[in-house]
This record gives C-alpha cells, structure tokens and sequence, in this order.
C-alpha cells in the first residue's frame, strides 16, 4: 500500500496548538466584549463593526494604529529578552521616563545637522539606557537582588530625577507646563507616509525584530539566554558565565528602550511633556508576554493591541461604550494566553483521534 | 493469593505530541503482593504509574479500584483513595525542610488549628531511623545530595500508609545496605496487607523482591510471571532480546603512556562546625577507571564539585595535567579537558523545557565545528544530536523533541552522550548509568571503558557497588569526608569488605592510604 504524504495542519503539532489556541483565545475576548457592548449600547451591531473595522476604514486611524505600536513593541523586544533570560525586571518603564529625558536634552541642544542630530538623538539615549540597566543588571548578577523589587524602586528614582531634571536644567520658558523646551526642528523625524505621523522610527522597528531574532535563535549568546531562561543551574553547570550574559541582557534590554523612547518622542511630540511614569514600559511587559517573548510575536501583539485599542477610541466617540472597554479585551487576552489548561482536554481528544488512526493505517 | 485490588484494562496512553507510550496495557494487583514492572527505557512504565496516580490521564482504557471504575484527575483524589507513589524524577518543594516534606498535607495538629512541629519534628526523626536512613531532618530540600531526596521521597510515602505504594525506580541511587532496609520495610507493608508496585533496572533486586513481575516493551505488556517462574536471564531476553555483557575485563586495554592527568592534593572543605572533606589525596591517570565507593553523603558530592569548579575548597589543590585548576572558572577547566556527568540530571544535567538537540551541545555549544564566526550552524547542530542520538539508541522523536518528555533513563543517556563527545581527558561521572536500563548500561560501560582504553582517566562515583567493583581499575572508599580504604586491584575485593569500609567499622593506615596517592 502506499501511503500518501499528506502535509495536513494537525492540531497535534505544538506551535500550531499555540497560535489556534491564541486565535481562538482572541474570538473568545472579542466575544466578550461584543456582549458588554450590548449591555451598554442600543446599536451593538454598529459599534462592534467600528470597532473592528475603523483602523482600516481611513489612513490616517491606521496610521494611528502604526505609531501607536511602535513605542510598545520595542519595549516589548527589550522586555521580552529579560524575560528570556530568567529576569522578571519592569525596569524599562523607568528607562523610558530617563531616556526621554536624555533624548530631550540632546534634541534641545544645537547641532547643525539634519542627519547627525537625529541620530544622536537616538543613539545617546539608547546607551545611556544600556548603561542604567546595567545597575539592576549588575545588582542581580553580583548579589542576586531581586530584580522585580530593583527595578520597581529604579522605576520611582529614574521618575523623580526626570522631573528634577526638567524643572531645574530643562525647563521650557515658553511653557506654563512642566517641559522641556521644544526640541531643535533639526532632531525631529520625518514624517514618511502622507497623511500619516509615521517616520522612519518603523522601519528601525522592523530592523530591531531581525536582530533580535538573529541574537535569540542564532547566536551564541542567543543560545545561552535561552539555556540560562530556562535552567539556570543547567546554565551554569554548562560553564556559561552568568555576570557576562546578565549584564549583555541588560544592556541589549537598555538600549532598545532608550531607541523606544527617543524615536517616540522625536516623531510624536517636539518636546519633553511627561510628568508621570508614561506606562509604555509595563505595555512592554504585557506584548512580552502575549507574543511568547518571541520577536515576531512581540510585533504582532503590539500590532493587534494597538488596532484595537484605536478601533476602541474611534468607537467610543459619540458613544455610550466607554474607550475602557480596551482594558477588558487586554485582560481576557492575556488571561487565556497564558492558560496552562485553556483548550487542553479539547486537544487531548484530537491527539486520541489521530493517535489511533495511525495506528490503525 | 488474595484478590484483585487495582485492575487495568487496555490502558493506551499518547501524549501530546503523539507518543504512544501505552498500548492496551491490562495489569491486575492483587492485595498484599509485591508486583514489578520491568522493561527498557521508554517502554511506558512511568506513564502506566502515572496514569494510576491521576498525573495523566489514560487515552482510553479502564482502571478498576476496589472493585470500582475509578478515574482520577489528579493526585490527591488518589492519595485520597489510598494510593501513594515515589516519583522518578522527584517531586519536592525546595524551600521546604525535610520534616515539611514528609509530613505535607498529614500535619499533626495541636489545639485544633496549629501544627505540631515537636511532634512532626519526632515522628519524622523516629521514621527515618526505622529505615535506617541516615539524614538530617532539619535540612532544606535544596540542599540535598540526589541520594537523600530519593529517601525523602520514600519516607513521605510511606508515612502516608498508603495501601498501593508505587514506587518508581525507589533504589536507584541507594546503597546495597539502604536498599536492604527498604525491602525488609516493604516486606512487612505487604504482610501487613499493602499492595506495592516497584520499578526498577536492577534485576537482582527484582528477583529478591518480588511475588509477580510484569514486563513491558515498546508500551505494551509481555506477560505477567510469578516470580517462580522466571529467571534472570528469561527476563533479560524479554527486556532486550540478547544476552548482556556482565563481565568486562575483556575489554580493558592496557593504556601506554600512563601519566597523572588529575590529581587532587590535601583537599579539604571545612564549614564551622566540621570538615565536609579532610585532607584528600588521590591520583587520576590516564587509561584508567578510579572507582569512589562510599555511602552518599560523605563528602563524594562535595570532592567532585570542587573538581568540576561548582564549590570552592577551603584548603589544597586540584592539578589537571600538572597545571594548578583549583582558580580556574567551570568553562575553563572544561575547556582544558574535563567532563562531568552530574548525579541531579534534571538539576544541572538538562534544561526541561529545551530541545534534545540544545542539551546535547550546552558543554560545547562554543565549539568551532558548530559556529560559524557570528552564528551558530543549525544544520551541523542538528547531525551532531542525530548522530549521538544514534550511537547512543537515545529512544525520542526527533532531535528538536523538547527533551523533558523523554523517558528518565533516555534523559540520562542524552547527559551522558553530551559529555562523551567533549571527548575528554578527565571523565568526571557520578551514577552514570542512574536509572539507565540494563543493555543501555551495558553500552555506556562499554563506552566508558573504551575512552579509558584511549588514555582517558575517569574518577567513577557511583552507589552501585557492581558498577564500581565491574569497571574500576582502583578504588578509594570514602567515609565522613576522608579516603579510608584504597584497594590498588579489583582482585580479591569483597562488597562485603567495602561495605566496612564504608560503614567507618574499618580504616587503613596512612601508608596504606599513600597508594591512591602515588601508586
Ligand atoms: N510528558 C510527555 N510528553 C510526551 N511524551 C512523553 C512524556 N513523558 C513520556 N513520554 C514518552 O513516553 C514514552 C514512555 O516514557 P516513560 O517515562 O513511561 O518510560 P519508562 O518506561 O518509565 O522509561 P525509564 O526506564 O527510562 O524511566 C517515552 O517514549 C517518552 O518519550
Ligand atoms: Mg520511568
């Protein structure tokens, strides 16, 4: 008999569980909240379509949708390294609120360069966020402090040195806020696509998903993150050096926040405005955890939160469904994803039914 | 004999990424026996238990308790029912001490609310002393030699009086003389009514213990013989289907250029209170097997982590080849030549949630042949995991197999390929073929003596007095952190002997002891 090689999807297969249990997990909490609109609203059906559909329905609002990504999922790529590696740290919340300010006190400055002044504007961040992280990094490394405790208190420290710094050295005098001046016109990034505020930070993006994907799947390092993630006394049995890899982790972790905040800043907001912690870091955390810490996962979360979160606002216009509506969908999301049980019977069912069809063929 | 207690009926069982572990599998236990199960690694023994035990659910199939379909969705409903079970790979909190352990979810309780730690503290020391286990109560689970967990895992079970005791692979790493006291306790279980299921790869003990044995291949059931019926050598045919090498001296080459590649000189660990290692001298050559025999827990975990730059010695010297190591980093002496097979496979032999092929390159992930300048080749890794997975018939899927679904002893034999193939100078191996079944073992020793005939030296600790006294050349003892015997040959050595030794009734004089030294 011969038996013909049918290359079927089979729900058997582990990485095509995960993404039918994510999809199916999405359903489940776009279900929800199709139910809470119609408790709250008299034309459900209207207001759920919008809010699936408004991100598309001009380029401007999917525009929104792109910028709005571009923050969280590079945090989510510095996030999700440290996760990788075993490190619970939320620092990169802190390095945000730190690196804007860095970013602003570099795009004040005057430098006569189109081309120079942006890029230093990024890059001086970028480093200075690798060179703070590298005090948690350091701390747990050294002396095994918990991290989550660390970067907690370095997130409070970095919020109340930003602010000292702005209202002392950096303070706008054409403002009656608390801000910094507006940054020089020669730091600012472009705007590349008509009718949109994308700039030239998206495709940095898109780059820093590669290289982080290369470093984690590819390299030494990578490896070593991975083995170091999952067993660290394995790691260490192995002869892998845990100061050298946690202090890497944490500078790489640093300087994709530092690129994070700086290109959120030159291409949204021409000066410094922050006066509270701006919470794009803890987003990071959340796209670290939907995404699996895996780089492409990380762009898609931060892509699909990000469209729902704009179809949510677009929605909630002239409605009576409030934009919080938001807070549900994340939640039920990152509740199912993370469910070790969620859809386990349903497939242990399917493996039977495979199971003993081959044995029977 | 009595009735039936516990009945399986074609039990399958396909895991999650389509192993069938179980194929119609049907097993009765009757009341008060003794009742082995035997087979190769792999071939479904754990599932079967596990599945008994509510950790996973059969695919189909039926299990009759007591006369009543029973299914069980986790393991308390099957403590609750009486069933106790001592895991392969344990299943203990680290954080927790050896009395919280044992007295988990049986706490005795004073003034209706509060736990009694005198009484638990007591009951617990009283347990251990009836089986003749000798182990620091107080001690936190984290900071146990392997030896000591697996007691700890027996103790909690059998505290609980189950009347089915399951006990998987309990013996592994005892000694002869702890297993002896095992046995004599689950004796007096199985006269006292108990019902006990034990697994094991040592045939000898499932001779000695057992009413009825059942063996497995493949996940399906061979038969289930009374133990009259069947000899030692029927059971090695059914398991792997050929005759077993229990002799090695064939073998053994003589290495020439016989030169020290390891020697440890006036080692010695002291802590507050006393020396957890004193003054240890020995030396390794190349082309030969130096056996460390001894009750585990006196001081052979430590010697070897010093050696293998896991812990710091306090005073003296490791020399690798001459060349002072006792400074050098884990990387760089695993680097200048030696290997080591840990006792903790799941602690610091293997990452659970990794593939086959990420844990069989972790000691040389670094290695030219698989990197390029920037990255690692893939497509290398993976023929370098496939050929070891061949050469060491490690029984998975495939190389990217997450490797914490794989049967225990073929886990093993993935740590001991990973270090076989940094082809070494010095071989560190503690229990190396723990847990491993008998033609696997039969081939690692071949392997083992094979790199010795190649020049390496290979410091073998093990509990398995037969695996010592089968493969060394020499042989130190050691007893509350000091070598006290050393027997230059093999020849003429009794287990009994060793055993005094090990017991600290004998000891050598310091000349005597010289020879590890300098013979
Ligand atoms: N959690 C799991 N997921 C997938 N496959 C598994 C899992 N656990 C075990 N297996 C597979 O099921 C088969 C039987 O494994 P099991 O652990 O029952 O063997 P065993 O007889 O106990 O072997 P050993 O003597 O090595 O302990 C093996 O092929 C193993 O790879
Ligand atoms: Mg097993």
């Amino acid at each position: 008999m011969t038996k013909k090689k049918t290359k079927k999807i089979s729900l058997t297969n582990e990485f095509v569980f995960e993404i039918v249990k994510t999809l199916i997990s999405i359903l489940i909490a776009l279900g929800l909240t199709f139910v809470v609109i119609v408790l709250l609203s008299d034309n459900p059906i209207e207001l759920f379509t919008k809010l699936l559909t408004a991100p598309v329905t001009k380029v401007r609002y999917f525009g929104n949708v792109i910028e709005m990504m571009i923050p969280i999922a590079f945090s989510g790529l510095a996030v999700s390294l440290l996760f990788r590696t075993g490190l619970f740290n939320l620092g990169i919340e802190g390095i945000y609120f730190i690196g804007g300010v860095v970013t602003a006190a570099v795009a004040c400055t005057a430098i006569d360069s189109y081309v120079l002044h942006p890029i230093l504007s990024i890059l001086i961040p970028a480093i200075v966020g690798g060179l703070l992280m590298l005090i948690p990094g350091f701390l747990k490394a050294k002396f095994n402090a918990n991290e989550l405790v660390v970067s907690l208190m370095l997130n409070s420290i970095y919020l109340g040195l930003g602010l000292f710094i702005i209202k002392n050295y950096l303070r706008g005098i054409d403002t009656s806020a608390i801000a910094s001046p507006a940054f020089q016109e020669t730091a600012m990034l472009d705007y590349i696509i008509p009718n949109t505020r994308i700039t030239i930070s998206f495709f940095l993006l898109l780059i820093a998903v590669f290289l982080v994907y290369l470093l984690l799947y590819k390299t030494r390092l990578g490896y070593s993150i991975r083995m170091t993630g999952t067993n660290m006394k394995f790691a260490l049995y192995s002869g892998m050096n845990a100061f050298t890899l946690f202090m890497l982790v944490h500078f790489i972790s640093g300087f994709l926040g530092g690129i994070g905040t700086s290109v959120e800043l030159l291409s949204l907001y021409g000066r410094f405005t922050w006066i509270v912690l701006p919470g794009l870091g803890f987003n990071g955390a959340l796209m670290a955890m939907l995404g699996r810490n895996n780089p492409v996962g990380v762009l898609i979360s931060a892509f699909f939160i990000s469209y729902l979160a704009k179809g949510a606002e677009v929605m909630a216009l002239g409605s009576d469904v409030p934009v919080e509506i938001m807070a549900i969908i994340q939640a039920v999301l990152v509740l199912l994803v993370s469910s070790q049980y969620f859809l386990r019977k349903w497939r242990e069912r399917q493996l039977l039914k495979e199971g003993t069809a081959n044995e029977l063929s | 004999m009595s009735d039936t207690i516990l009945k399986l009926d074609n039990i399958t069982k396909i895991y999650g990424n389509g192993v069938v572990a179980n194929k119609n599998v049907s097993i009765d236990l009757k009341k008060g026996e003794i009742h082995s199960i035997v087979g190769e690694n792999g071939a479904g023994k754990s599932t079967l238990m596990k599945i008994i035990f509510g950790i996973e659910n059969a695919s189909s199939g039926t299990i009759t308790y007591k006369g009543k379909e029973v299914h069980f969705s986790n393991s308390m409903e099957a403590i609750h029912a009486g069933i106790g079970m001592v895991h392969q790979h344990f299943m203990l909190i680290p954080s927790f001490t050896v009395v919280q352990s044992i007295i988990l979810g049986m706490e005795p309780i004073k003034h209706g609310i509060f736990i009694d730690m005198k009484k638990a503290l007591s009951q617990t020391k009283e347990l251990a002393k009836k089986y003749n286990f000798d182990i620091d109560v107080t001690k936190k689970i984290a900071d146990l030699s392997v030896g000591e967990k697996q007691k700890v895992e027996i103790l909690k079970t059998l505290y609980r009086d189950a009347e089915v005791i399951i006990l998987d692979e309990p013996t592994s790493v005892l000694t002869p003389q702890e297993t002896v006291n095992l046995f004599n306790e689950l004796r007096k279980f199985k006269d006292m009514g108990h019902t006990i299921v034990f697994i094991s790869h040592k045939l000898n003990e499932v001779k000695q213990i057992s009413d009825r044995i059942t063996i497995m291949r493949n996940g399906e059931s061979r038969g289930t013989y009374n133990n009259a019926d069947i000899t030692i050598e029927k059971m090695t045919d059914l398991i792997i289907d050929r005759d077993l090498i229990t002799d090695y001296s064939h073998l053994r080459k003589d290495y020439e250029n016989v030169s020290t590649v390891l020697k440890v000189d006036n080692l010695s660990i002291e802590r507050k209170t006393r020396f957890i290692l004193k003054d240890v001298s020995f030396a390794l050559k190349r082309g030969e097997i130096l056996g460390v025999a001894g009750v585990q827990g006196n001081g052979q975990a430590e010697l070897v982590r010093c050696i293998t730059g896991l812990m710091e010695q306090t005073h003296g010297k490791i020399l690798l080849a001459d060349n002072d190591i006792s400074k050098d980093s884990i990387k760089q002496r695993r680097v200048k030549g030696i290997a080591y097979i840990p006792e903790d496979r799941m602690g610091d032999g293997i990452a659970e949630q990794a593939s086959v092929s990420d844990n069989i390159i972790s000691t040389y992930y670094d290695r030219k042949d698989i990197n390029s300048r920037f990255f690692m080749l893939n497509k290398k890794i993976v023929a370098e995991a496939d050929r070891l997975i061949k050469k060491f018939s490690i029984k998975t899927q495939s190389s990217k197999t997450k490797i914490g679904s794989l049967s225990g002893g073929n886990i093993q034999k993935v740590v001991v390929a990973r270090e076989y193939n940094t082809a070494p100078s010095c071989m560190i191996a503690e229990q190396p073929t723990h847990g491993i079944d008998i033609g696997s073992a039969e081939f690692i020793h071949t392997q083992l003596i094979d790199m010795r005939n190649k020049g390496a030296g290979i410091l073998l600790v093990s509990a398995d007095l037969s695996e010592v006294m089968n493969l060394s050349d020499r042989i130190v003892v050691f007893y509350e952190g000091e070598i006290v015997g050393y027997f230059k040959s093999v020849k003429g050595v009794t287990e009994n002997e060793l055993g005094l030794y090990m017991l600290g009734v004998k000891r050598q004089t310091p000349e005597e002891l010289g020879g590890a030294l300098n013979d």
